[in-house]
Parts: C-alpha cells; sequence; structure tokens
C-alpha cells in the first residue's frame, strides 16, 4: 500500500511529465527527471527536477479516529542557462516557471487527485548555478499511527 | 614548429594520450575523443538534490578534442563512466573551468 504523500508524489510527477518535451511559453521543457540516489541527474537547459525537501507534521486532529495533519516541500529545481538565447535571462526564468504553474494547477489542482487538503507554490530563488528552485507545498491528511491511510 | 604549435600538438598527442592518464569518451554522442577525467567530485544543490561532478581534460581542438568555440553548457553532453567500471552516461557540461588555446578543462554533471 503506497503512502499518501508518494500517491500526491506521483500526481505531481504526472503533471509534469506532461509537458516534456514540449515547448511552453517560448521555452523548451527538455526532461521531468526524479533524483536518484545514484545521481542520476545531469542538470541541462530546461530540465526539471523534482527534489523531495521538508516535511513537517503541521498538527494533530483530534476526532475518532484521530489524525495528523503533515506539510511536505517539493522543490522544483529549473536548470536554466540558454547561451543561445537573446531573451534577458531573468525573463526566461520567468517564463519557466509559469511552465510549470501551468502544467501543475489547475481546477481543484490542491488536491492532488484526492490526496491531499491544500497546496501552494511558495516564493522561488534563484540558485548560484543560473536556474531556480520552485518550492511547493502540499498539506495532507494522514492515520496518526498509518501514513498509507488517509484522514 | 613554434613553441604555440607544439603545446596544442602535446595537448591531444601528450596530455591526452591513452596509454598514460587518458580515457575514451564521446562528445555530443558522436565525436569519440581522449580525455583525462578526475572523478572526486559531488555537488549538492540548494535543494539538497546530489550531483557526481566530474572535471574533463580534452584537447581545444574540433576534431582531436572539443574547440572552445563550439561548446554550449547545459546542452552539450560528454557520454563517460561516472564511476569506473559502470556503463557510460551521456553527462552534460556545466561550464568551462578554464582553458587556453591547447586545453579545455571542464565540469560535467
Amino acid at each position: 500500500m503506497s503512502l499518501v504523500i508518494e500517491n500526491i508524489y506521483n500526481v505531481l510527477v504526472t503533471r509534469l511529465s506532461a509537458v516534456e518535451g514540449t515547448t511552453v511559453n517560448s521555452v523548451d521543457v527538455e526532461e521531468v527527471v526524479e533524483p536518484l540516489a545514484t545521481g542520476n541527474v545531469s542538470e541541462k537547459n530546461g530540465q526539471f527536477a523534482i527534489v523531495w525537501g521538508d516535511s513537517e507534521f503541521v498538527r494533530y486532529l483530534n476526532g475518532n479516529p484521530p489524525g495528523v495533519e503533515h506539510r511536505q516541500i517539493f522543490n522544483i529545481d529549473i536548470a536554466v542557462r540558454d547561451e543561445d538565447s537573446a531573451d534577458a535571462w531573468g525573463l526566461i526564468a520567468e517564463r519557466y516557471v509559469s511552465a510549470v504553474v501551468g502544467a501543475v494547477a489547475g481546477a481543484n489542482w490542491y488536491t492532488f487527485g484526492g490526496y491531499a487538503v491544500d497546496a501552494e507554490f511558495l516564493t522561488y530563488s534563484h540558485k548560484d548555478d543560473g536556474g531556480i528552485t520552485l518550492p511547493l507545498a502540499v498539506t495532507y491528511r494522514t492515520s496518526e499511527y498509518n501514513l498509507t491511510v488517509q484522514r | 614548429m613554434t613553441l604555440h604549435d607544439a603545446i596544442i600538438d602535446d595537448a591531444a598527442t601528450v596530455f591526452c594520450n591513452a596509454d598514460d592518464f587518458a580515457e575514451s569518451v564521446v562528445y555530443n554522442g558522436t565525436r569519440t575523443i581522449n580525455a583525462v577525467v578526475t572523478r572526486d567530485l559531488w555537488v549538492t544543490s540548494e535543494s539538497g538534490m546530489e550531483t557526481p561532478s566530474v572535471e574533463v581534460q580534452v584537447a581545444n581542438d574540433s576534431t582531436l578534442g572539443i574547440s572552445s568555440s563550439e561548446i554550449k553548457p547545459m546542452k552539450d553532453t560528454i557520454t563517460l563512466a561516472v564511476r569506473v567500471g559502470q556503463t557510460a552516461t551521456a553527462r552534460t557540461i556545466q561550464r568551462i573551468i578554464s582553458h587556453d588555446e591547447g586545453m579545455l578543462i571542464l565540469e560535467c554533471h
């Protein structure tokens, strides 16, 4: 049985993968990758890497049965450096951010297939290597002792 | 032959000699060249993603190595084994660490 957060993650991967190999807002999405422990990711321009970030217990939910609310951060690393482009680098970066938001968000997008109760994009930051990290915070609820059981 | 020419010639035939420290790698999936690869690096991104980083020294030459004028960081690849003995995979050239008319030192992730 899958973890609730695993189901959310799979929905996120599916949504982002839908734009892989396409051109969105005049920028090319080269690939969408999931980092493995082997270090499989080789950053390239236009790549989205879905990196698991911090997770926190938000609060306990009283009731019968009780539950726990969690908040998981997914950092979407966008590799941006195109020496062939004549457009301002910051504009290109903004286009990529827009491509991610457009792929992930939509009507009732924050439920991630009914597994989450809320989701929001947080402030993105520019990385030293020229890319962008766009954090996505997802709130979901589980049983207090079994993270595969949704509440 | 001038010293300048000798240095450029030595870059491919001496520094990148596969009988010594160099090995065969593939540039952009088509050009097989010799390179000296240093594999003792890992980098951690600000989001926490760990990636192996290798330093690749090649001749600054569009036939025997890679020309500094043709290279496109974050797009071009070098196919090499990240760990000696493992299957070679295409790794993207992140940046040119340094270069002169004889050699290029490249960072690949």
